[in-house]
C-alpha cells in the first residue's frame, strides 16, 4: 500500500459517514477528557499527601516484614530478599519526601526507614502497626 | 494447520496474555478488594476476544492489517490522529514493560537496575532481529508458561473456591466508604484498560499478515482468541485470587512489582520463587516485543513502507529502524529513573483514553462488506462489538477523574 493509493475505493457517502463518526467520537472523547481534567484539577482530596504517604509506607513495611519472615524461613533466595529490601527502603525514603516534611508522617516513616534491612519481622510488624494507627487518625471520618 | 500448531498457538496466547500492568493491577485488586473484581477481568477478556477476533478476521479476509485499512478507508488526517495517539500509548507501555524486565532481572541477578534495563532491552532486541516472527511469539509465549506456577500456588493455598466463583458475578463489595468505592471504580477501569490494551489488536492483526492468514484460517483465529485469551485471563485471575489469599489478610497492598513473586514463594519456597520470576521475565519481555512491534507496524503501515519480520531486517530497513528506535526510546524513558510503578499507571491511563480511537475504526472495518464480503460482522458481532465500544467510551471518560480523585487508586 503506497501513499498514492490513499482514497481509492468505497462509496463517498460511506467514507464520509465513517469519518463523521470518528471525528465526532474523537472530538467528544478529547473534549470530555479535557473538561474532566479541568474540573478535577483542583478536586483532589485535601491534605491527601500525608495520607497517601502513610498508606504506601504502611504497606511497604508489611511487605518488608513478610520478606524478612520468609527469608528467615529459608524460602527466598538471598538475591531476591536483598533486592526487595533495598527497594523497600528506597520507596520509604520516597514516601517520606512526599509527605509534609515537618509533620508526624514524615517523621514516623523516617524512623522506620532507619531500621536495618534485615530487621526482625516482629519489629517490622510493630512498626507497620504504628504507621497504621497514624493512618487511621488521618482517614476522613 | 496441524493440531500441534494450533496447540502451540493457544499455549503461546496463554503465556503471552499477562504483562506488567495486569500483574500489578491483579495483585493490588486482589489484596484490596478480595475476589470482587474477578468479574471485571472476565468481562474485559470477552472484550479483547471480540476485538481480537475482529482484527484477525480483518487481516485474514482483506489481507491487509487494520492500520493500513484505516488510513486507506478513513483518510490521512484521522489515521494520523489515531497513529499519534497509539504511538504514545504503546511507547509508554513498552517503557513500563522494559522497567518490569529490569526489575525482575535485578531480583534474579542482584545487578544494578539500570544495567539490567539496558542489557534486557539489548537481549530482547537481539531476539527480534534474529528470530522469525513465529518463533518470536512462541519463544516468549511458551516460556511465559512458567507463570502457571501461580495457578499451582493458588491451589496449594486451599482458597475458598465458592468465593472465587462468586467473584465472576458482578457485584460491589458491601461496606465500602465513598473513597473506597471510587478506588474500586478506578481499579475496574484500570483492569479494562490493562486487558484491552490497544497494541494487542495492532500486533495480532499484523501477525496474521506475517503468518499469511487467509479466510481458511478464520476458525483458527476464533479458537486462538477465545481459548488462548480465555485461559490467559484465568492466569491473571489466579494472580488476583492468590494475592487476596496471601496479601489481603496482612493488609499488604503490593507497592513493588517484585512482591507478586512472593505469591509462589509462600507455598513453594525457592523453586516457586524462581519459576514465578522466570515466568514474569518472559511474559513481560514478550509484552515489550509486542508493544514495540505494534508501534513499528503502525508507523510502517501508515507511511506505506515495506514491513514485517518475515523479511530480513535489511529488506525492510525503515521498519527495522522504527522498532529499534522504539526500543531505544522506551529504554531512554526507563533510564530517566521514573518509578516503574508510575510508568505502569501512565501506560494504563493513556491506553484507556486511546481505546475508543483504536476500536471504532476496527468495528467499522470489520462490518464493512466492501473489504470483508460475506465475512463482515453479523448481528451478534455488531451487538456485542458496539456494546463493548460503549463500555470503552464510558471507561475512557471516567478514567482521568477517577485517577485524580483517588490518586491512582491509592486512597
Amino acid at each position: 500500500m503506497r501513499w498514492s493509493d490513499v482514497g481509492a475505493g468505497g462509496t463517498e457517502a460511506r467514507i464520509a459517514r465513517c469519518r463523521t463518526v470518528l471525528e465526532i467520537s474523537g472530538k467528544t472523547v478529547t473534549a470530555g477528557a479535557l473538561a474532566m481534567l479541568l474540573l478535577c484539577a483542583g478536586c483532589g482530596p485535601a491534605g491527601s499527601e500525608d495520607l497517601l504517604a502513610i498508606k504506601s509506607a504502611r504497606s511497604i513495611v508489611a511487605e518488608w516484614a513478610l520478606i524478612n519472615r520468609e527469608a528467615a524461613a529459608g524460602r527466598l533466595s538471598r538475591l531476591y530478599a536483598d533486592g526487595m529490601r533495598r527497594e523497600a527502603l528506597a520507596q520509604l525514603a520516597a514516601e517520606a519526601r512526599a509527605a509534609n516534611p515537618n509533620g508526624p508522617v514524615a517523621q514516623a516513616i523516617g524512623r522506620v526507614s532507619r531500621l536495618p534491612a534485615d530487621a526482625s519481622p516482629e519489629l517490622l510488624d510493630a512498626a507497620a502497626q504504628n504507621l497504621s494507627a497514624i493512618e487511621d487518625q488521618l482517614e476522613p471520618a | 494447520m496441524s493440531l500441534l500448531e494450533l496447540t502451540l498457538g493457544i499455549m503461546t496466547a496463554i503465556g503471552g496474555f499477562v504483562d506488567v500492568s495486569e500483574l500489578v493491577f491483579a495483585a493490588q485488586a486482589g489484596s484490596r478488594f478480595g475476589y470482587a473484581l474477578i468479574f471485571v477481568f472476565a468481562f474485559s477478556t470477552v472484550g479483547i476476544m471480540v476485538f481480537g477476533e475482529m482484527s484477525g478476521r480483518v487481516a485474514a479476509v482483506s489481507k491487509q492489517p487494520v492500520f493500513n485499512l484505516m488510513r486507506h478507508r478513513l483518510g490521512l488526517q484521522l489515521g494520523l490522529v489515531t497513529l499519534v495517539a497509539s504511538l504514545i500509548s504503546n511507547l509508554i507501555t513498552c517503557a513500563a514493560e522494559i522497567g518490569g524486565v529490569a526489575i525482575v532481572l535485578h531480583l534474579l541477578t542482584g545487578a544494578p537496575y539500570a544495567l539490567m534495563a539496558a542489557l534486557g532491552t539489548a537481549a530482547i532486541a537481539a531476539s527480534v532481529w534474529v528470530l522469525p516472527f513465529k518463533w518470536i511469539e512462541r519463544t516468549y509465549g511458551l516460556l511465559g508458561l512458567f507463570m502457571l506456577i501461580f495457578f499451582a500456588a493458588l491451589v496449594a493455598m486451599h482458597p475458598p473456591w465458592t468465593a472465587i466463583a462468586q467473584g465472576f458475578v458482578p457485584r460491589i463489595p458491601a461496606g465500602l466508604s465513598g473513597t473506597q468505592l471510587l478506588s474500586y471504580a478506578y481499579f475496574a477501569v484500570a483492569i479494562v484498560s490493562a486487558v484491552m490494551f490497544p497494541y494487542e489488536t495492532y500486533f495480532y492483526s499484523s501477525g496474521g499478515i506475517e503468518e499469511k492468514w487467509g479466510p481458511k484460517d478464520l476458525g483458527i483465529n476464533r479458537l486462538t482468541t477465545i481459548v488462548g485469551f480465555g485461559l490467559g485471563s484465568l492466569l491473571a485471575i489466579a494472580i488476583l485470587a492468590t494475592s487476596a489469599q496471601a496479601f489481603g489478610p496482612l493488609s499488604i497492598d503490593p507497592q513493588m512489582p517484585g512482591t507478586v513473586a512472593l505469591e509462589a514463594a509462600l507455598p513453594f519456597g525457592h523453586y516457586g520463587l524462581l519459576m514465578a520470576l522466570l515466568g514474569m521475565l518472559f511474559a513481560i519481555s514478550g509484552a515489550a516485543v509486542e508493544t514495540c512491534l505494534a508501534n513499528a507496524y503502525s508507523i510502517a503501515q501508515y507511511f506505506g513502507w515495506e514491513w514485517g519480520r518475515y523479511k530480513k531486517p535489511w529488506e525492510a530497513p525503515r521498519f527495522t529502524l522504527a522498532w529499534i528506535a522504539v526500543f531505544a526510546l522506551a529504554l531512554g524513558i526507563v533510564l530517566t529513573g521514573v518509578d516503574p510503578m508510575a510508568l505502569v499507571e501512565y501506560a494504563v491511563m493513556f491506553s484507556i483514553l486511546v481505546l475508543p480511537l483504536t476500536y471504532l475504526p476496527l468495528l467499522l472495518l470489520a462490518g464493512d462488506r466492501t473489504y470483508m464480503r460475506e465475512h463482515a460482522n453479523g448481528r451478534f458481532a455488531r451487538i456485542i462489538g458496539w456494546g463493548y465500544y460503549a463500555v470503552v467510551v464510558v471507561a475512557a471518560l471516567a478514567a482521568l477523574p477517577l485517577f485524580l480523585w483517588t490518586s491512582g487508586g491509592q486512597l
